[in-house]
């Protein structure tokens, strides 16, 4: 393996390399040391019932935010494969919930099509990695039709090529993400706007109240949450963004607001569509794995939509792994 | 299963240990997975170290819902069961397990749901809501049970007494009982030891027996045990059992 591989792979003694690393740290965890004090002194303005569950998401965020960050600043090795269990969990919250885990051929297609598409993004191979799409599709619709049960063909590969799509191709540009020398601020700018923007639309949600988003799908959801979560995203990005691509196409104050504007929107779109998974199926927790939050997908439906939208505007403006080293473990060209 | 509806799993909500001693568990591509590869092992280790063999194959069933019945000598006895069934058919076919043994502990709890595909049965505090929830499944899923009547292992290779809880599961409904009887699991790994001794084990298979026009009641749930009891008691002096018995002593 070439030594810069190994570095931005394996090596956490570069974690702090990049001058927005550090910033970009304390403002991950800056929330975590404010957010007792604001209950506490805010108890006040808050319902019983409010401060209750905003403890319990704490609690969920005391664990979420330090396992990200770890990952992070531990080397890129860390952040694929923490992507690839995150989708894997994810897709079996996903299967449960929407009765696609009984079609056990139609999975075990999507896990090797996940498992691929991170590899891809480990190697740094991208024609692999934009390959995996269109192949994990054809093979989904193609070997479900050959097992000769045309009856409920249609919601079968349509929930299967649906799983593919977030978890493998939308949460994998989330690893591939990592391929560049400067993954860490990017990714930091990216993930911790996502944890702001769910913050802001949760407490300016339940504090602002106002018209409901879109009430048949979710009736928590307010226009002033989405506003607020929008804001708080852009000012972010486009603050932090200026730093962490410094001396690239993106270190524009117009250009990051509208990328802050494009992570909000996404962000917001990922966090309906899984409400409407969930309504449209009579689940109300896809799990009980991190409490206050349910399952992983409640937590990170926000970031799913974010991956693919986050690495196009940055490939674009910045480039993404210009100068690294390809297929690093195939040697494939 | 040619359908398909968008139908979340049953045991969505419950934690890891809950759903793996849950009845209603249901198993997703990993446990497939691991469904599979342990039925295709223990199908190897039962061929090769106890020689087993099946007299009556015809009568195992092809597609759920149904109940294996049999004699109770071992720990093996549940694996012996499940061993000559279709491995497709391995993750809707559950061994009712004692809970108060098989998931007591973490360890056990995942052995027992990961490997052995087993549902608890509580003795010390069954309930007839437990075996209404039993009885639902079987007939929902639907699945197949491997159950022993007697409620315990026999300490000295005789028949038990059966209980009444096989006829709770299938008093009324068309659910096939399919009466077997295990030999050499007694001798094989009998309560008490530990490792599994290489003898020959036979499983004899009988017709199966319907109770739809059973009622459920106390009345019907006995003549459902004294119905399965005789069947298994038959098979256990079939002919063909004297091939792996003891020659009975002058």
């Amino acid at each position: 393996m070439n030594p810069a591989a190994r570095d931005r792979l394996l090596n956490p003694f570069t974690a702090f390399e990049h001058e927005a690393t550090l910033p970009l740290l304390v403002a991950a965890v800056a929330p975590l040391v404010l957010a007792p004090l604001v209950l506490r002194f805010g108890r006040r303005w808050v319902s019983p019932e409010t401060r209750r569950d905003a403890w319990r998401r704490y609690r969920g965020w005391l664990v979420i935010v330090p396992t990200m960050a770890a990952a992070v600043l531990l080397g890129a090795a860390w952040v694929i494969a923490g992507v690839a269990v995150l989708s894997l969990l994810s897709f079996r919250e996903y299967a449960r919930a929407t009765g696609l885990f009984r079609e056990k051929f139609i999975c075990y297609l999507v896990v090797l099509g996940v498992g691929v598409a991170h590899f891809a993004a480990l190697d740094n191979w991208y024609r692999l990695f934009v390959a995996t799409f269109p192949l994990s599709i054809a093979c989904v619709a193609g070997f479900a039709a050959a097992q000769d049960r045309p009856k409920g063909y249609l919601q079968r590969v349509a929930l299967g090529m649906v799983a593919f799509s977030l978890f493998g191709s939308c949460l994998g540009h989330l690893s591939f993400l990592a391929n560049d020398v400067d993954y860490r601020p990017r990714l930091a700018v990216v993930l911790i706007a996502v944890g702001y923007w769910d913050v802001a639309r949760y407490v300016v949600g339940r504090a602002v109240g106002g018209p409901k988003l879109v009430p048949h799908t979710h009736p928590d959801r307010t226009v002033s949450g989405a506003v607020a979560g929008a804001v708080v995203v852009v000012g972010f990005v486009v603050v932090a963004g200026w730093f962490a691509f410094a001396r690239t196409g993106l270190q524009d104050s117009t250009r990051l607001a509208a990328f802050g504007l494009l992570v909000a929107a996404a962000a917001q779109f990922g966090d309906l569509m899984l409400a409407a998974i969930k309504r449209d199926t009579g689940v109300e927790n896809l799990d009980v794995i991190i409490p206050g939050h349910g399952g992983l997908l409640d937590r990170f439906d926000s970031l799913i939509l974010v991956a693919p939208v986050a690495f196009h505007v940055i490939n674009y403006y910045a480039g993404v792994g210009v100068d690294q080293p390809v297929c690093i473990f195939t040697g494939a060209r | 299963m040619d359908d398909f509806d968008i139908r979340p799993a049953k045991d969505i909500g419950l934690h890891t240990w809950e759903r793996l001693s849950s009845v209603r568990r249901e198993s997703g591509p990993f446990l497939t997975a691991v469904h599979t590869a342990w039925a295709l092992a223990s199908r190897a280790y039962f061929a090769l170290w106890h020689r087993l063999r099946v007299i009556g194959r015809e009568h195992l069933p092809a597609e759920p819902p149904f109940v294996l019945c049999s004699n109770h000598a071992s720990h093996l006895d549940a694996l012996a069961l499940a061993a000559p069934l279709r491995v497709d058919l391995r993750d809707r076919v559950f061994a009712l397990a004692a809970g108060d043994v098989f998931f007591e502990s973490g360890f056990a709890t995942a052995f027992a749901a990961g490997f052995i595909n087993a549902l608890p049965v509580w003795r010390k505090r069954r309930t007839p809501k437990a075996l209404q929830d039993l009885r639902e499944k079987l007939l929902g899923t639907p699945c197949g049970f491997v159950l022993f009547p007697e409620g315990a292992r026999t300490r000295d290779g005789d028949l038990l007494p059966f209980k009444s809880g096989i006829g709770m599961l299938v008093a009324g409904t068309p659910v096939p009982v399919i009466p077997c009887h295990l030999s050499g699991t007694f001798e094989a790994m009998p309560a008490g030891v530990r490792f599994p001794r290489p003898r020959r084990i036979t499983i004899r298979v009988g017709e199966a027996v319907r109770f739809a026009d059973v009622p459920n009641d106390r009345h019907g749930w006995e003549r459902v045990v004294g119905v399965v009891e005789e069947r298994v008691r038959a098979l256990r002096s079939c002919p063909a059992a004297g091939a792996d018995r003891p020659e009975p002593k002058p």
